[in-house]
């Protein structure tokens, strides 16, 4: 957020009476992604702006851990028995929402995950329940029989629905029905990746000073397209090379960290070589986007 | 900056992207190219591009997602 929106945030905090909310993800930052990010900047934003915001979600192992990031909020991280229908397995989160859930007036919670879908259902919490709607289901299409009810019932539940743009609201079968609770909320571009990203990106020129440099960024699953993109690094000459940059290791790490640490080493790909570097895209000049295969 | 005609991107993208059908390695490498040939596309799309982004900032998402959030839970 802007000094000048998180001014304007302030001072309207400082008019309103106290209020926590409670923000609900599948993971979270170190664990990298298109709505942990998101997740991770309303925390830190809102707790900037002096709006208490704590964070639920999933672990990536089977212990429950409780951090406390720089920012001053907790962060609960559920048990998981691992993943399964692309859903993480995190029972824990079911008694520890019912738990939260009276402590915060407001749950806020990501969508698409069936997880936290069943523990607000259990919770059936007294406060205000914000959905962020960041897709619809599409690929799981046997379990989305069995989740469709869950769903809906948190549709109608939710006071506030969140879509990431109008054109995903209106084209969205789900959200449909539920069109007069929808608000549309872009997603923000963080400008805090900063020095650190201009050093890296000096260093990967100086490294391929000899070749033209085509640099693409997107976390590394099977539906962001990278396959085809490797095939296509390999129709290039021989002085280009495609860099794909991305996250190995998704491992939830207890320590601190810094939205930095997204940008780690993977492969480059280029006319049939892949070999291991990284890193972030400022300064590089010919950039392809990842794109989303499942919409 | 190249990117899929594909799901939001060109909804997010706008005029800011040169764009290509992501399920085809033709249109990828065709794409490629021109940026590795074309330096003032590269150039133009890099300034329409950081022009774009620049309306996507979190201070007005924070500002509207503050006013989505229920009367009750504000006041």
């Amino acid at each position: 957020m802007g000094a000048g929106s998180r001014g304007a945030a302030r001072r309207a905090a400082r008019r309103e009476p106290r209020m926590k909310v409670l923000q609900i993800s599948k993971f979270f930052p170190p664990v990298m992604g298109g709505i942990e990010s998101v997740a991770w900047e309303l925390a830190e934003g809102l707790n900037r702006a002096g709006v208490r915001t704590d964070v639920l979600c999933s672990n990536r192992s089977p212990v429950t851990t409780r951090e406390h990031p720089p920012g001053g909020y907790d962060v609960l991280r559920s048990a998981s028995w691992g993943m399964f229908q692309s859903t993480s397995m995190a029972p824990a989160m079911i008694p520890q929402l019912c738990r939260l859930a009276d402590e915060h007036e407001v749950l806020h919670v990501h969508m698409p995950d069936p997880m936290a879908a069943i523990a607000l259902w259990a919770a059936r919490p007294r406060g205000k329940v914000v959905v962020h709607w960041h897709s619809d289901v599409i690929r799981q299409r046997v379990a989305l029989r069995l989740y469709q009810p869950l769903q809906q019932w948190l549709l109608g539940r939710a006071d506030a629905v969140v879509a990431t743009s109008q054109a995903y609201a209106d084209a969205s079968d789900v959200l449909r029905p539920w069109r007069q609770k929808v608000t549309v909320i872009p997603i923000g571009i963080s400008d805090n990746h900063g020095q650190a990203c201009n050093e890296k990106a000096a260093a990967i020129r100086q490294r391929f000073r000899q070749r033209r440099i085509i640099f693409s960024l997107g976390r590394m699953t099977y539906y962001k397209g990278f396959d085809v993109l490797i095939d296509a690094a390999a129709e290039l000459p021989d002085d280009c090379v495609v860099l794909i940059g991305a996250k190995v290791n998704c491992s939830t790490s207890t320590g601190p960290w810094s939205p930095g640490e997204a940008w780690r080493e993977r492969s480059i790909c280029g006319a049939h070589q892949r070999r291991r570097a990284a890193e972030p895209f400022r300064g590089v000049r010919r950039f392809l986007l990842a794109f989303d295969r499942t919409r | 900056m190249g990117a899929a005609h594909a799901a939001s991107i060109p909804e997010v993208c706008g005029d800011a992207a040169l764009y290509f059908d992501p399920l085809s390695v033709d249109a990828i490498v065709a794409a490629m190219r021109r940026f590795l040939t074309e330096d003032a596309l590269c150039q133009q799309l890099r300034r329409t591009g950081l022009a774009r982004a620049a309306g996507f900032g979190w201070g007005p998402a924070a500002v509207v997602l503050r006013g989505a959030l229920p009367v009750e839970s504000r006041a």
